[in-house]
């Protein structure tokens, strides 16, 4: 698709952004590279970029997005605005942003895009395109859009931007969420009619699933009342009450059901986890192991050439992890021993003095202990890792287990159901509501059985879209890696798998791929990996999925161009990762390249932008590339109170060498 | 994990079905089988196809292991299968697979004794499983050598070209095997017979498939470029066998020349506690006689022969068989029976009483 | 159980080892042990046998199993199998252990046929010898090839460092088992017969031999 590449944002008449009597209001030419937008707490940063999206976006929203998992209910919709929404901009200043117009300038591959709008409430107030004015309507400017970004439809725009584009403070994430990043990699990745068709498909199961189950619903009910109007007329001496507990036990199954679903569904995406671990914790400790018994192995053959092969091997076992390969026991006292023996050139299968040189210190050749340190980590964190395997699978499989037994129970109880229904009198109060039920139940039955073909559909349809999504899974990989590898201490990097999701609650699952985050700490021995954003320093969290939202750009952009823009990245970054971090920013928009980074910063304490400014060879606050609230905005109380102080840090954030605030 | 359609192209795999078609269909035979099977076949397809001046005498020895230090150079050839290998003027070492294997040249100017003596005495090989494949006039010969060069009166072969079957070659297939390996537990071995009982003539459970394997068996090694597979491999305790063969010329054909319905019938149980009635006897004659019309009609099959193995004790002579003659005369199936024996004397009293050994054929 | 487990390990291992002894790779580098008993888990479920391991990390190379080491350590340690060329490879990832193994004849021989006479281990016996010739006839040092062009290390949906499911449930599909199935289906309809486990495991790994052989023109 084509990113939007941000060139020129500029907002006349709004009073938080006067300007000064030179250049009044606010003016901003985006330049290939890094843009920083400073200024100090209330200055309005995080508006600017409000307003910058607001003007690629319109008074629309995606229906439902409150910030949750709106992603996975299926085919999402466009909203427009409602109520107040479209004030919130207005409600920000005294004159209510009367004559307040801003206005932004992007190009969407070689087309350039001019858009303004109404402050107060984000009204069209002019389009074109390369010059030539279009009509003034949401509708043309959203259905240009679309096809000049090549992305399906308005909507697909709104996820980008969201989700790709703009990191706000809220920091919605996208590697961590594997609902949204399915619907992100799909949109980027696969041809927008593939996209409508698994939308619509999504959304037809929703509601047919939800319809199937208030038919159940309505079903149980209408059963309750002819047991009822049968009991009323005492017609069911014997079975009394057994109707009414049957409908009890498969209503309270048919809810279980739905609950051990969503619970095998999350624990499977947790024995996801433990399994990648175990295996990377085996394999690391095999290694370690392998090492450790190299280095044995050539001391025993070196000290004794004459020793068999095997007799080496099975030494050099019991020197590396104390227990004896022939019979299976623990023998750490036999292996200080044979430690012995070796170093002092002893005989190493009875002990016996030979005169000659020993080996010297054996343990410490080759940093031996440190190595036999770093394999008793391993080895704890391959049992941590097994136990956590296998307490997974043990529930998961009790899960699967109860979930036969349960579906069971409802089978069993349903078909006694019909039976009793049968036995009861055929009494002719009674046969209008038998027939109902007997309809309601072929509805129900037709249903269900239709969204179990759909779901059937969907898989293969979303199948395809995996193999397409596929294609591109290497690449992406590769450019998060360079991007990564700038970040993070750790070894990190993205491992394409699935992520299977419940769309509706009847029938299985459906298998997306996604990627997910593997993070082998590289200071200890313990690798872990962290599919979920638990454990990750919050610093670590959101630059992974810089990262992440990076490398998308650059696979899925054409020319591998695009923005980003990024509200206030020092806030979670502490004092070692800040110059990293900066790396990262920087190197998106390399010289050369048209990509644009916007980044704003109230200039708290850190490395962070004195780095970027360092690197983008930003020199001080005049630079075309900043944009200086401290200017331009409307000053705040504490701004005229320490202004002294303000300017000295924003002097500071743009030396080489100091830090902010003089520390 | 993947979707239904899998991650290696389905085209592919089609490609690999047509070229390795029958492939496993031999893994419970006995090595020399294996090794005689995978050699017709092997040479079947590249005498057919090679070029005239390819064609010449090759000779497959069954060496399961790497060959030591010989006295010529050996060329080592992991895949003969993949087909990028002459096979032609070479003496090939290989495995019962056929696949793995180690070459020495044949020279130019060497007769067919010096290569025989090579193999006898300079080798040593004379007495491992030989088989040579002469393509020289023109069709191609193999004549299978089960002891070695060393025993020469025991070779077997014929023109894979013009390998063909019908039901008198199958007939006489048949018999043999059953003349050999069946007709009573001496020709059947001490082990795995047909029989629980043996002195008291109670057949086991098992003899079905006992027959099958030595059928299997017999027939690979009569029909050695035919594949002899069960009929219905995913479906536990049926005992026929189909014989097909892959043409060369369109590999994707593949011709199924018979479909073999196995009846072993019991005259009583295992324990000899239960006797079976003709009634019911008959009527497991006559279900297999359905079998093998709907096996050759659906799968279908160019001709359907139903094999009785006989186990009774008392013996009526063949008018047993009148009741299905014209079912299966009307239908086109063979039906052929052979007693089996529960020992060598009481083939002899039954001979007396007019049985025949060998198989008769019903219709 | 653990018990039950780690002997079939050893069975398993045993059975590799045997299975080349019929071929020219023997002994077999410890490489190709790993190999061999990572098809035959891939292909566990069509032999109706539990695998080994039943998850693989999907990396470069042969995936070792720490179990079969684990229990192919005990077997040479109770003189069952003998080493040779003993040796230890660094890459930059890792260090493993390079070994040939041959069989002890005088001690696996009863073993092998006490395991022959059990009509279950021996059909399986059966299915692993396959395996091990298939690789083989591959050629020594075949192994890394072999692997990388299996099925689900072919599994455009499974990237690199992400976990193979041998044995998935709730009726999903491994890249092995879906590839069985499409041999029999092809097979079905063109020649209107399935196909029997034994076809099937030779199928799959005459297949895999064809992706090697495709991979040594280039």
């Amino acid at each position: 698709m084509q990113f939007p590449i941000l060139r020129r944002l500029a907002v006349h008449g709004f009073e938080l952004y006067p300007g000064t009597p030179e250049k009044p209001d606010l003016d901003a030419t985006f330049l290939p590279g890094v843009t920083l937008i400073v200024g100090a707490n209330g200055l309005g940063k995080s508006t600017l970029i409000l307003v910058l999206y607001r003007l690629l976006t319109g008074p629309s929203e995606v229906a439902g997005d409150s910030g949750g998992a709106i992603l996975g209910s299926g085919q999402l919709t466009l909203r427009p605005f409602r109520n107040q929404e479209p004030r919130m901009f207005a409600r920000r200043v005294a004159d209510q942003a009367v004559d307040a117009v801003a206005e932004v300038e992007f190009s969407l591959g070689s087309r350039r895009v001019h858009v303004s709008r109404k402050l107060s409430t984000l009204q069209l107030t002019s389009l074109s395109v390369d010059g030539d004015e279009l009509e003034v309507s949401e509708a043309v400017f959203q259905s240009l859009i679309a096809e000049e970004a090549g992305v399906g439809n308005f909507v697909d725009w709104l996820l980008v931007l969201r989700y790709v584009t703009f990191f706000f403070e809220d920091r919605r994430s996208l590697v961590w969420d594997p609902t949204a990043q399915r619907r992100i990699l799909k949109l980027l990745f696969t041809p927008p009619t593939e996209e409508d068709r698994i939308g619509q498909l999504e959304k037809r199961i929703l509601s047919a699933d939800s319809r199937a189950r208030n038919t159940r619903a309505t079903l149980a009910a209408e059963e309750r009342k002819l047991e009822q109007q049968e009991r009323d007329l005492a017609k069911l001496p014997v079975q009394q009450g057994e109707l009414e507990e049957l409908l009890a036990t498969r209503e309270n199954a048919e809810h279980e059901v739905v609950a051990l679903r969503e619970r095998a569904a999350s624990l499977d995406a947790v024995r996801a986890d433990v399994r990648l671990t175990l295996l990377r914790a085996r394999e690391h400790r095999a290694s370690l192991a392998s090492e450790v018994e190299s280095i044995r192995f050539q001391q025993i053959r070196d000290a004794f050439p004459s020793t068999s092969e095997t007799a080496a091997y099975l030494l050099s076992q019991i020197l590396t992890e104390d227990k004896c390969s022939a019979c299976g026991t623990e023998v750490p006292e036999f292996r200080g021993a044979l430690e012995e023996w070796l170093s002092a050139g002893d005989c190493v299968v009875c002990g016996s003095h030979i005169p000659g040189p020993g080996t010297g210190s054996a343990a410490s050749r080759a940093g031996l202990p440190e190595l036999h340190e770093r394999l008793d980590v391993a080895e704890r964190a391959e049992k941590e890792a097994t136990k956590d395997r296998d307490r997974t699978e043990a529930e998961l499989k009790h899960c699967w287990g109860r979930l036969s037994e349960v579906e069971e129970t409802v089978r069993a109880a349903e078909a006694r159901i019909r039976r009793l229904e049968l036995e009861m009198p055929q009494g002719s109060r009674s046969q209008a509501r038998r027939e109902a039920i007997r309809d309601l139940r072929r509805q129900n039955e037709a249903e269900i059985e239709s969204v179990l073909q759909d779901k059937n559909e969907l898989d293969g349809l979303v199948h395809a879209a995996n193999l397409q999504i596929a294609e591109y899974q290497e690449r992406i990989r590769a450019a998060f890696d360079a991007y990564a590898e700038d970040f993070l201490l750790d070894t990190c990097s993205l491992v394409w798998g699935s992520h299977v999701e419940q769309v509706g609650l009847l029938g299985k699952g459906i298998s997306f791929s996604v990627f997910q985050i593997d993070m082998s700490g590289a200071t200890t021995d313990a690798e872990v990996t962290r599919r979920s954003s638990d454990g990750v320093s919050e610093s670590q969290r959101e630059f992974i999925d810089l990262a992440f939202r990076m490398a998308l750009t650059q696979v899925a952009g054409t020319d591998g161009i695009g923005s980003l823009i990024m509200d206030a990245p020092e806030s979670s970054l502490d004092a070692v990762f800040a110059p990293r971090a900066a790396s990262v920013l920087t190197g998106f928009a390399s010289p050369g390249s048209e990509s644009r980074v916007i980044i704003t910063s109230n200039l708290v304490d850190g490395r962070l932008i004195p780095t970027i400014a360092e690197k983008a060879q930003i020199e001080g606050p005049d630079d075309p590339r900043v944009v200086n609230l401290f200017e331009i905005a409307t000053p705040t109380r504490a701004l005229d109170q320490l202004h002294d102080l303000y300017m000295e840090a924003l002097r500071r954030a743009f030396a080489p060498e100091e830090r902010p605030n003089g520390r | 994990m993947t979707g239904a359609e899998g991650s290696w192209d389905k085209s592919a795999l089609s490609e690999t079905l047509r070229d390795s078609y029958g492939a496993g269909s031999d893994v419970d035979m006995p090595d020399e089988i294996r090794f005689l099977h995978g050699v017709a076949k092997l040479g079947r397809r590249f005498f057919q196809e090679c070029e005239e001046d390819e064609r010449g005498l090759s000779m497959f020895i069954l060496h399961a292991e790497r060959p030591g230090e010989l006295s010529r150079p050996t060329e080592y050839v992991p895949m003969l299968r993949n087909g990028r290998q002459s096979l032609s003027k070479r003496i090939w070492l290989t495995t019962h697979r056929v696949n793995e294997s180690f070459a020495v040249d044949i020279g130019a100017d060497e007769s067919d004794g010096d290569v025989w003596i090579f193999v006898k005495d300079d080798l040593g090989f004379g007495d491992l499983p030989t088989v040579v494949i002469d393509s020289r006039d023109g069709r191609v010969m193999y004549h299978y050598y089960p002891e070695g060069l060393n025993k020469p009166e025991l070779e077997e072969g014929k023109d894979l070209t013009r390998a063909t079957i019908d039901r008198v070659s199958l007939f006489e297939a048949i018999n043999s095997i059953y003349m050999d390996d069946l007709k009573t537990p001496d020709a059947q071995g001490e082990v795995n017979n047909v029989w629980a009982n043996t002195a008291r003539g109670f057949p086991s459970d098992k003899a079905e498939k006992f027959v099958q394997r030595v059928l299997k068996i017999g027939l690979t090694r009569a029909f050695p470029d035919f594949v002899i597979r069960p009929e219905q491999p995913q479906s536990e305790g049926r005992t026929d066998l189909e014989i097909e063969q892959q043409f060369d010329h369109d590999p994707t054909s593949v011709t199924r020349h018979f479909i073999l319905e196995i009846k072993v019938l019991r005259g009583t149980s295992g324990t000899g506690t239960t006797i079976y009635h003709a009634s019911a006897i008959e009527e497991a004659i006559r279900k297999g006689l359905g079998q093998a019309v709907v096996y050759r009609d659906t799968k279908p099959a160019r001709d359907a022969v139903v094999c009785c193995f006989d186990m009774r004790k008392t013996f009526s002579g063949m008018a047993v068989y009148d009741f299905i003659r014209d079912a299966a005369m009307e239908k086109g199936v063979a039906l052929w029976v052979w007693h089996l024996f529960n020992s060598s004397e009481e083939m002899r009293k039954r001979v007396m009483a007019g049985a025949a050994i060998g198989g008769e054929q019903a219709c | 159980m653990a018990g039950d487990e780690d002997l079939r390990t050893q069975l398993r291992a045993l059975t590799i080892v045997s299975g080349f002894e019929s071929t020219f790779l023997y002994p077999v580098p410890v490489e190709m042990v790993h190999a061999c008993s990572y098809f035959c888990d891939a292909l566990s479920s069509l032999w109706s046998v539990d695998p080994i391991d039943d998850i693989v990390l999907k990396s470069e190379g042969v995936p070792l199993s720490p179990v079969l080491q684990a229990e192919i350590d005990w077997l040479v340690g109770h003189g069952l199998l003998v080493p040779s060329n003993v040796a230890y490879a660094k890459t930059d990832r890792q260090t493993r252990l390079r070994a040939d193994l041959a069989l002890n004849n005088s001690l696996t021989d009863r073993v092998l046929e006490v395991l022959d006479e059990d009509e279950k281990l021996s059909r399986e016996m059966g299915f692993v010898r396959e395996v091990a010739a298939a690789l083989a006839a591959m050629g020594p040092g075949a192994e890394g090839r072999a692997v990388s062009s299996d099925a689900n290390f072919q599994d455009p949906l499974a990237g690199m460092q992400s976990v193979l499911d041998l044995m998935p449930d709730e009726g999903r599909s491994s890249a092995t088992q879906s590839a069985l199935r499409n041999f029999n289906s092809l097979a079905r309809s063109a020649m209107g017969s399935d196909l029997s486990e034994s076809e099937l495991t030779a199928l799959y790994t005459r297949h895999l031999q064809n992706l090697v052989a495709s991979q040594d023109t280039w």
